[in-house]
């Protein structure tokens, strides 16, 4: 599947996945880092708030303390009319503006041994001095848990809040110290002094403590009772135990018990107003063991760091759409190159070369302005080269193969007029053989005459030697020799035209010897021409050629031996004139001259001689036609291995054909730019 | 490579055949009066005119004797980047044979006629010296112009 995408496409999801892993892990890194600054920050600024506001309350409540610490040392050491502490009480409420009341409490019969009650009491009730005896059977203060709380423990303690009994809804608590009697080097229980304080001034101090928008501060008592809190509702009435309980929630419930414990602690949890998730601070007040919690909105004190991780993000995002676009910018610039020269390539691989150089000069003409000197160039300059190289190629072989064709058609041409060419020389041979018979049966017949003549004369021999008698028929004889002469003149002049008969076949043959020459001269030059494919024809040219001449030499020995049977029939045309000639004067003598007889008879013999040379010229001839036979037996053998070379070499040109077909079928698969 | 040869005197010499046309027989030619040195006359040949030189009578001053064995050798002596082709015929005697050859067989003939510039390299063969003869080089490039100027100028008459 990937690898069928782009190369863009990888190397973006590449890059930008290894980035968005990078960006991811310095975000992840920074939120963490920063949440905990920002944690450690919100922690140390609760601790200060908690610490300052628990500072001012215990102000307080140990300016309270130092007032009834003062007031039970003063009434222990004093023993004083009842009159003098009334007035002294007066006094320290008068003086101390923190105290809205106080109570000077003492064991029954313990002041004076006739007073079972004494317990003044004087209060700011409605910024009014009051003063209330509260030592009477009704009240009964004896029982009250200010009273009673520090008898039975030996010391000092910080009532629960409370409403005040005489009236109005101030919510009070009250400190109450016991004062003993030294006597007898032992101390007896001898009363009770207290101090109440009002708890307005909480309202004011919770309200001015602001946690950012929501966030707020609480305190509750050592019960868990709510004494203060922004929500009216729970002050005074409910207990941080009866809400956990109410809302179900264990969480708040533990830590309800760890700050009624007086613990220490910074916990996650859940804002009892807004429900919205906080951060609690709790610490215990010292004096009294009430708990002060300092809630935090974690939705506000983190909004700083969201708002700078949303930045972050967003300008990532930019980041990441800007690298994006960077990279496919690259990409597509490294890529683009590529995808023209993969055309190139296919159109190369498809034959269309023209097509190929058009594309590869497109992307040089575009390169050009730049300057570049990349692998891309390389690979284009590469594949320029061999789109060149295949075009001189591919245009290279179309010529030759243009060039083989036309030799080829050149040499078709030459072998049909060779084979006329031989055809007709087998055609003059076949004329010549039968011309040379023909002279053959001439000559025979000239034989015969000759012998007949030959007879003739040893008649007259005979007859002259025989001594025989009448001259007339000497006569007779001699005139029948004298008939003789003109057929034996008639038959040489015969054989000489047929010698020129056998002169004109030869210079046929001599012609077509020549032609033969210059036929195979021309279809040498043109296999050579042809290059390696014609050295098989070369072969059968230079074959052809020797042929030709021995045709040519054979011709030859044929002029030669038509040149001798000329001189022969020539030596024989001479022996005949001069034996008519001889003849006639003998004829003459045998008129003139009856008595020379014996004359007669050598002469007679003498012609026989003569015979005999004509006979011997005779056999010359007959022998010479014989040999001409001969050579047109040699004549025509040659041409049949003419023609077998012929064929040969129409095989040997087929298979060239073929070859160059082959070759320009193959070649015809790139097309060459026009 | 193959070479045409040819003999003028008792002397042979060879045509390299890469650029030879055609050998034809000797035909009449056209006389052509006043024509320069060497020149035999003007050839149909294929309905085309080619001049055509006499070798014998440039090497030995003896023009070529009329024989069967004398032909016109018709060669392309056009430059490479021609578009036509420019064809010379050439006159010579006993043109019966070709030897294949190689360049290395050819030796310098070490003798510079300045007036002969086509006579080329020797080689020898089983019965005598050859010399190449270089057909482009028989004719100097002036008397060149004017022949095929000629030439043309017969073709278009």
């Amino acid at each position: 599947m990937h690898s069928q995408q782009s190369i863009t496409f990888q190397l973006s999801l590449l890059i930008i996945s290894s980035v968005a892993l990078i960006f991811a892990l310095v975000f992840g890194y920074n939120y963490y880092i920063s949440r905990q600054l920002v944690m450690q920050g919100v922690e140390r600024e609760a601790q200060q708030i908690a610490r300052a506001t628990l500072k001012r309350i215990e102000t307080v409540l140990y300016s309270v303390q130092k007032v009834v610490q003062g007031m039970s040392q003063t009434v222990q050491n004093m023993a004083c009319p009842q009159q003098d502490l009334v007035r002294y009480l007066k006094a320290v409420v008068e003086s101390n503006p923190e105290v809205y009341g106080s109570v000077i409490a003492f064991e029954p019969y313990t002041l004076a041994s006739d007073v079972q009650y004494f317990c003044p009491y004087y209060c700011k009730q409605d910024g009014k001095l009051t003063y209330v005896d509260l030592g009477n059977a009704s009240y009964n203060y004896l029982n009250w848990a200010w009273y009673t709380t520090p008898k039975s423990n030996n010391c000092a303690v910080w009532s629960d809040p409370y409403f005040d009994e005489g009236g109005g809804n101030i919510v009070l608590t009250t400190y109450s110290v016991p004062f003993y009697a030294m006597r007898d080097a032992g101390k007896r229980f001898q009363g009770v002094v207290t101090a109440d304080l009002s708890l307005d001034w909480l309202k004011d101090l919770f309200a001015s403590i602001r946690i950012y928008q929501t966030g707020y501060a609480f305190l509750i008592s050592n019960k868990g009772t709510f004494i203060a809190h922004p929500d009216a509702a729970l002050v005074m009435k409910e207990t941080i135990f009866s809400v956990a309980n109410k809302r179900k929630n264990l969480l708040l419930e533990q830590v309800g018990r760890r700050m009624v414990n007086g613990d220490t602690g910074f916990i996650p949890m859940k804002c009892l107003l807004t429900n919205k998730d906080c951060f609690l601070y709790y610490a215990p007040l010292a004096a009294n063991g009430w708990s002060l919690g300092v809630l935090f909105p974690r939705a506000e004190f983190m909004a700083d760091v969201n708002r700078l991780n949303q930045v972050v993000l967003i300008l990532t995002a930019i980041g990441f759409f800007l690298l994006l676009a960077v990279i496919i910018l690259v990409a597509r610039s490294i890529t683009r190159p590529l995808t023209r020269l993969t055309e190139a390539a296919e159109a190369v691989a498809e034959g269309r070369l023209g097509d190929a150089s058009r594309l590869a000069q497109e992307m040089a003409g575009r390169a050009a302005g730049r300057k570049v000197r990349n692998e891309v160039l390389r690979l284009r300059q590469a594949i320029t080269t061999m789109i060149h190289s295949l075009e001189s190629v591919v245009s290279q072989m179309g010529k030759s193969g243009v060039l083989v064709t036309a030799s080829r058609a050149q040499i078709d041409t030459s072998a049909r007029q060779l084979e006329s060419a031989v055809t007709q020389q087998a055609a003059s041979i076949n004329e010549a053989g039968a011309t040379s018979k023909e002279i053959s049966t001439t000559t025979q017949q000239l034989a015969q005459t000759m012998d007949q003549v030959t007879q003739s004369a040893t008649e007259t021999a005979t007859l002259a030697g025989g001594g025989v008698t009448s001259l007339a028929d000497m006569k007779t004889a001699v005139q029948s020799l004298m008939e003789s002469t003109p057929q034996i003149a008639a038959k040489l002049g015969l054989i000489s035209q047929k010698t020129s008969n056998i002169n004109q076949v030869v210079v046929t043959i001599v012609k077509v010897a020549n032609q033969t020459n210059l036929l195979s001269l021309n279809a040498s030059i043109e296999a050579d021409k042809a290059g390696e494919y014609g050295l098989g024809f070369s072969v059968v040219a230079s074959e052809i050629r020797r042929l030709a001449d021995q045709t040519a030499v054979a011709a030859l020995d044929i002029e030669n031996m038509v040149a001798e049977m000329r001189t022969a029939v020539s030596e024989g045309v001479a022996a005949v004139g001069n034996y008519t000639s001889q003849a006639q004067i003998s004829s003459e003598k045998i008129v003139k001259l009856s008595d020379d007889l014996s004359r007669i008879i050598d002469q007679t013999q003498q012609l026989s001689a003569r015979f005999e040379t004509v006979n011997e010229s005779m056999q010359t001839q007959s022998q010479g036609a014989r040999q001409i036979n001969e050579a047109m037996e040699q004549l025509g053998e040659t041409a049949r291995l003419t023609h077998d070379a012929l064929s040969e070499f129409k095989k040997v040109t087929e298979q060239m054909s073929d070859a160059v077909c082959g070759l320009q079928s193959e070649v015809a698969r790139f097309s060459v730019r026009a | 490579m193959l070479l045409l040869i040819f003999q003028s005197g008792e002397d042979r010499y060879g045509l390299d055949a890469s650029r030879i046309i055609e050998v034809v027989p000797l035909a009449s030619l056209k006389h052509v009066p006043h024509a320069p040195e060497g020149m035999a006359g003007l050839l149909n040949y294929r309905g085309t005119i080619v001049p055509v030189m006499d070798l014998s009578a440039l090497l030995t001053g003896t023009p070529s004797r009329a024989r069967l064995s004398t032909r016109i050798v018709l060669v392309d002596v056009s430059p490479e980047d021609s578009p036509a082709p420019r064809i010379l015929g050439f006159m010579a005697e006993r043109v019966t044979e070709t030897i294949r050859y190689r360049e290395q067989d050819l030796q310098v003939s070490g003798v510079a006629v300045p007036g002969a510039p086509y006579l080329g390299k020797i080689m020898l063969d089983q019965y005598a010296m050859v010399q190449r003869i270089d057909p482009a080089a028989v004719i100097p490039e002036s008397l060149k112009a004017t022949l095929f100027a000629l030439a043309k100028e017969s073709n278009h008459d």
